[in-house]
């Protein structure tokens, strides 16, 4: 724990996200501690990934606020900074997962070099350094130190995914958003990723956002769950509360609807 | 002497909005304390809500109304309407809690599912690993078992690794849903065990269990759960 986890590291305040006249984040208010995953879940459409692009400073905000807590303690209101500063924070203090690897790496450069080149925005410039540190980062997420040299493209889908886990988390960033990440994998290759991420989150002390449609997962690694639906935030609360005691209709209804959880 | 659980009137209901709203009372204004060193096991037929009682004080499960105030350190925290931080430290130092099932986790080995709750207060992995070998061992687990994922043990194994889990710390206060439901006498004998331990290292057990001589054997109070009596 840092000396800020008695503070949130985000403070998401009425929230909107307009999509043409149709508002797909309609009133969105939460908070996120340090430490902290909360999970996001509703069907499609409910506007999961329209939240996640507008809090990782993906796409603008159109009312509301978000603020960030960043590394020295000042808050950064995600709503009213421009790119620069948002593209900054997405390269160094925040990690964006995407649930398709080829959204989130670069196909025409090494392994070793999608993970390398986070370090190097931060300005390491000693290559046996970053060398060892990619390579460190890529056995953690269980790739073999001597595919390092490898394209991207000859990797399996869940190794992509892993290849994209090592990239965003070499940098030890304080706040990760995730997409889907274990979207597209076969089940036995998602338990790997699942597993994989339940222990970085936890030895890095993590604070995240993620997004997922299983509820399955929602369980396995969130501590909390908000509830979506038609763009509104219908249910938030501890996750094995909402999944066990549902409240609202909505969410009685998502829960009931899952085989086995 | 101050009880380390207090639970006044408390009142649950469940809602089934996709079935007309029909309202369904479970909790009907329970009061009880729990003292250190007790174990309070709660009797009443099938569907009292037993296990209801014991998901509200855990957090897991929301009451309409009452109080559930929970000794932490030197206060007294209420669960009743708390933040979800309050109740997930409390989770992780003060109130344990141990179903009839085990969740298990893909690819996670018995001994670091085991060690896990002890890795959350800040244990080192090889102390943690350690107890958690021991509680293993304790409950019959033998050691070539330690390694594999849960998932593939039987009924009566899962159970016991369960247990181990929720008695790898040492929280002063301890829930019990029928742990045992699934084991021989042997085998319950050493959960007997376990919880003389807890009892005696001063913690208070609010337990269900299935059979009586389990109750019987750890049981020093018995509180009986009363069913709602349903409005005509």
């Amino acid at each position: 724990m840092n000396a800020n986890s008695d503070e949130p590291i985000l403070r998401v305040e009425g929230l909107r996200k307009n999509f043409g006249s149709r508002a797909v984040c309609d009133d969105i208010s939460f908070e996120l501690w340090p430490g902290e995953v909360l999970a996001v879940v509703g069907e499609s459409g409910a506007g999961k990934t329209s939240l996640l692009k507008c809090l990782s400073g993906q796409t603008p905000i159109d009312a509301g606020h978000a603020h960030y807590r960043n590394a020295q303690g000042r808050e950064i209101d995600i709503a009213a900074s421009d790119e620069t500063l948002l593209k900054r924070l997405q390269r160094t203090e925040w990690g964006l997962i995407h649930q398709n690897p080829r959204d989130g790496l670069r196909f025409g450069v090494s392994a070793g070099a999608n993970v390398g080149e986070r370090l190097m925005a931060l300005g390491a410039r000693h290559y046996g350094n970053i060398r060892f540190e990619a390579t460190d980062w890529l056995q953690r997420l269980e790739i073999s130190g001597d595919r390092i040299d490898d394209l991207p493209s000859k990797f399996s889908g869940g190794m992509q995914q892993r290849l994209q886990i090592a990239r965003n988390l070499v940098t030890k960033p304080r706040l990760v958003f995730m997409d889907e990440p274990t979207g597209g994998l076969d089940v036995s290759v998602q338990a790997r990723l699942l597993d994989l991420l339940r222990v970085l989150v936890r030895d890095l002390g993590l604070a995240a956002v993620l997004v997922t449609h299983d509820l399955a997962v929602a369980r396995l690694l969130g501590d909390r769950l908000l509830v979506m639906k038609d763009g509104k935030a219908v249910e938030l609360g501890l996750v094995d509360q909402v999944l066990d005691d549902p409240q609202t209709p909505y969410a009685q209804l998502l829960v009931s609807s899952v085989l086995q959880i | 002497m101050t009880p380390l659980l207090e639970v006044r009137d408390l009142r649950k209901s469940f809602r089934l909005h996709n079935r007309g709203g029909l309202e369904l009372p479970v909790l009907g204004g329970v009061s009880l304390d729990a003292f250190a060193g007790e174990c309070l096991v709660l009797a009443g037929p099938s569907g009292a809500g037993k296990s209801t009682l014991l998901r509200c004080v855990y957090g897991n499960y929301v009451p309409d109304a009452g109080s559930i105030k929970i000794a932490d350190r030197a206060a007294k925290v209420e669960i009743v309407g708390a933040g979800h931080r309050t109740i997930l430290d409390l989770r992780r130092r003060t109130l344990g809690y141990v179903s009839q099932f085990l969740r298990a986790i893909p690819r996670v080995g018995a001994r670091d599912v085991v060690a896990e709750p002890l890795r959350r207060i800040g244990w080192d992995e090889e102390r943690a690993r350690e107890r958690a070998g021991m509680l293993l061992d304790g409950l019959g687990i033998a050691q070539k078992m330690w390694d594999l994922p849960p998932a593939t043990f039987s009924g009566g194994e899962q159970q016991r690794v369960n247990l181990a889990r929720g008695f790898a710390v040492e929280y002063p206060l301890m829930l019990l849903d029928e742990p045992t439901s699934a084991l021989d006498a042997d085998n319950r004998r050493r959960v007997v065990a376990l919880i003389e331990a807890a009892k005696a290292r001063g913690a208070a057990v609010l337990g269900v269990f299935h059979d009586h001589d389990m109750a019987d054997a750890v049981g020093t109070r018995i509180f009986n759960v009363e069913p709602v009596r349903m409005a005509a």
